[in-house]
């Protein structure tokens, strides 16, 4: 019983980084129909900022902040020169564009940083808390409380603010919005440091656990992609549950299936995606799409 | 001295192919003013021009200043508010949202002022800010739409088919909301419609396009009188 308690808040912990990763991509997806598949390098760039801030002397959270600014102003540049000129293309331009970021990032990564694991400082103490008989990590904790804050305060931004309106109206209606006097680039731009600033932080969580180095996302990515699918690619809310569900299962998996235990989790993840697009493609959170053709 | 809105020899192409050749008309302060026409007769995509988003060449001056050149979000911003075909509603979004988002580039005093005053045209409106708009009916739709419009706080409204699809008892409540816009807010509105009967008597002046052409132009009344004209150019 304790360590079913236990897998579960551990399963949340890594699930609430697979929805901040998760919602980033659907961010993106709802504004430009396309998955940016540079999300995950985007957010180890920013996470290597932080921790060089954070070596040159800054105190880890003053070297989050800094690098927040940095991941967001960075990303909206990065969407003004980059993908601004292949705004109106085809989707598969726009993804081929992000596949050229994603390696582009990487590279660049390993020329400054180098390929050496690095331990990235842990912001949270590393020692248990104990409720009753159970041990939590105030690490798992931590992890939950900055992520779903984080998700919060950006579900807050778009559901409550008038700023936060015109980005779900430039998504989904980019002429009407127009019309209304919207400067919808402006919008995608700005939805791109939105996303690129929620993967920094799910970085940022991450990197005290997996360790740092140039390939540190492409194992959350994936996770994040069966997140995001599973709840429905569209869907902010679908995201986050996908993410928290997966997290969970697959901690569960692993410590309760001796045949998956932590080598198969990957494989788990494909397959989560793979069924779903099968049986479901708009997820559990979307809505099933009629085209006109 | 130029009209409030004066456009010359505008000319409008989609790709290769030129939708509007040349037309010129004019539209006073405070008027309604009437485009007629069949189905691509160029009306829509004339107003669409105005709007921005269409290529065009020629010159549209508004306010005693040029349109041309300028993006859609930039001419919204320059007080046109354009109400488009089929109504431009958002669906998924609440009632509430549709009307706040026409009020985007308003301070918060300006917007709650607009709502109040819109809101005195449409007080169902208020009943229902939490219902997706989607829901609504087709002519709840198109009241919403020349809400949201208000809620601009435009100079000049150009209206694209208002009566499309709508029953002819809705039809008359839209032309008369839009008379009564006219006359109460002094509001300059442009609209494009087949309906040429509802059309020429609501607007006190009317251009008939053929073929992206102007065939004729001229205070409405005497359209509606001349029955050469009702005959050959506005088919009732």
């Amino acid at each position: 019983m304790q360590e079913l308690a236990q897998q579960v808040v551990s399963g949340l912990a890594t699930g609430s980084i697979f929805a901040s990763m998760a919602l980033a991509l659907v961010l993106i997806y709802r504004s430009m129909n396309v998955i940016n598949f540079a999300q995950g390098e985007m957010a180890m760039l920013s996470t290597f900022v932080a921790w060089e801030l954070n070596q040159r002397g800054l105190p880890i959270w003053a070297a989050f902040a800094l690098t927040i600014v940095i991941a967001f102003v960075g990303a909206v540049a990065l969407e003004r020169i980059v993908i601004r000129p292949v705004e109106g293309a085809a989707p598969l331009t726009i993804v081929i564009v992000t596949l050229g970021l994603f390696t582009a990032f990487n590279g660049i990564a390993g020329w400054i940083w180098g390929y050496v694991l690095k331990t990235f400082p842990s912001p949270f103490p590393t020692t248990p808390v104990r409720v009753g008989d159970v041990a939590f990590s105030l690490q798992d904790i931590g992890i939950i409380v900055v992520s779903l804050g984080t998700l919060l305060a950006i579900y807050l931004l778009f559901q409550k603010t008038k700023l936060g309106l015109a980005l779900r109206a430039s998504a989904l209606y980019p002429e009407q919005s127009r019309l209304a006097g919207i400067r919808v680039s402006w919008m995608l731009a700005l939805g791109w440091g939105l996303a690129s600033v929620v993967g920094a932080i799910s970085g940022f969580m991450v990197a005290p656990v997996v360790f740092l180095e140039p390939n540190m996302m492409q194992g959350i990515i994936v996770y994040a992609f069966a997140a995001a699918v599973l709840g429905g690619i569209e869907s902010p809310v679908g995201a986050v549950v996908g993410g928290l569900s997966l997290g969970v299962v697959l901690a569960l998996l692993g410590a309760y299936v001796d045949f998956i235990g932590t080598d198969l989790r990957l494989p788990v993840a494909f397959a989560i995606i793979v069924i779903v697009l099968m049986v479901r493609p708009a997820g559990l959170f979307g809505r099933q799409k009629a085209v006109r053709v | 001295m130029a009209a409030f809105l004066d456009v010359r020899d505008l000319r409008c192409t989609y790709g290769e192919l030129e939708a509007v050749h040349g037309i010129a008309f004019s539209v006073e302060r405070g008027s309604i003013v009437a485009l007629l026409g069949a189905n691509g007769a160029g009306k829509s995509t004339s107003l669409r021009a105005i709007a921005g988003g269409v290529r065009r060449s020629g010159s549209i001056d508004f306010d005693g200043k040029p349109l041309t050149g300028m993006a859609t979000e930039e001419i919204a911003r320059r007080g046109i508010a354009f109400v488009p075909e089929g109504r431009g509603t958002l669906y998924s979004l609440s009632v509430r949202e549709n009307l706040a988002l026409g009020a985007y580039a308003l301070d918060s005093r300006r917007a709650r002022i607009r709502y109040e005053r819109v809101c005195a045209y449409f007080p169902w409106l208020e009943e229902r800010k939490e219902q997706a708009a989607g829901t609504l009916s087709g002519g709840e739709q198109q009241m919403l739409a020349i809400a949201r419009a208000l809620m601009m706080d435009p100079q000049l409204m150009l209206l694209d088919e208002p009566s499309l699809g709508l029953a002819p008892r809705i039809v008359h409540d839209v032309f008369e909301l839009l008379q009564r816009i006219n006359r109460e807010d002094g509001m300059t509105i442009l609209l494009a419609e087949q309906n040429a009967g509802a059309a020429l008597r609501a607007s006190a002046h009317a251009y008939v396009l053929e073929t992206g052409r102007i065939a004729l132009g001229g205070p409405s009344a005497a359209l509606a009188a001349d029955d050469a004209v009702r005959r050959s150019y506005l088919g009732y």
